[in-house]
């Protein structure tokens, strides 16, 4: 007997979108890390560049297999589960629309640091902040609006 | 959004004995777009509504009905 279930083409585009997610929000953690090299010196500059290195090698680790999945699967197949009403999509926009409302705020506040605290600072530090920031609340806001319980059967397998 | 619409998949996937993947796959959706119309927390477009209750071959209403108490 055959132990090993073909993926169907719904679960690998599934998988790919929450990939993308993971892999979204550890971008953001790189332009943390790039924000953070502005304000910190000597061997935890090193450190965190070696972070940053080891996060990009992350990023494609756990993207690039799933994408890799989604472009063998027939066209027919990918047209077909990139419908503009599935619920991944509807979060998708859930959480660009968050994101983008959350990065207007950002960028008063940093507005506002920029000319009272950090007013030494380079412009490309701003950049990177408002980056983290948007790329970390989208991803952030995704994983909350589909991670909630929603009756799946297979969540409901695999706690069994 | 939740609460509005009442629907019957649940019911239809166990008379049909298909699982919610097997749904998802037939119709072109994934999984959790069938999970989650299914708890009430996303309310389907009309045409995933549409080729649900054509899977079933059913009307639509058999499948999907509003929940009349918000509306009174």
């Amino acid at each position: 007997m055959n132990s090993i279930k073909k993926e169907s083409p719904a679960i690998i585009i599934d998988r790919f979108f929450q990939r993308l997610a993971i892999g979204m929000f550890i971008l953001g953690l790189m332009y943390a890390i790039s924000a953070a090299n502005y304000v910190v010196e000597g061997d935890l500059k090193q450190t965190l560049s070696l972070i940053k290195r080891g996060l990009s090698f992350a990023v494609i680790i756990i993207v690039l297999p799933q994408l890799w999945k989604l472009m063998r699967l027939s066209g027919s197949d990918r047209a077909k589960c990139f419908q503009p009403d599935s619920y991944i999509v509807e979060m998708y926009k859930h959480a660009s629309t968050m994101a983008f409302a959350l990065t207007f705020v950002a960028l008063i506040i940093l507005n506002e640091l920029s000319q009272g605290y950090f007013t030494a600072m380079p412009t490309a530090f701003f950049f990177d902040t408002a980056l983290w920031l948007t790329v970390d609340i989208f991803a952030l806001t995704f994983f909350i609006s589909t991670l909630a319980s929603d009756g799946d059967e297979m969540d409901m397998e695999d706690e069994a | 959004m939740k609460g509005e619409l009442n629907n019957r998949i649940r019911v239809y996937r166990a008379e049909h004995r298909l699982s919610q993947e097997e749904l998802a796959d037939a119709i072109g959706v994934t999984r959790k777009t069938i999970s989650t119309i299914e708890v009430g927390r996303f309310v389907p477009s009309t045409i995933i509504a549409l080729k649900i209750a054509r899977h079933f071959n059913v009307p639509v209403e058999d499948i999907f009905s509003l929940n009349d108490s918000n509306f009174e």
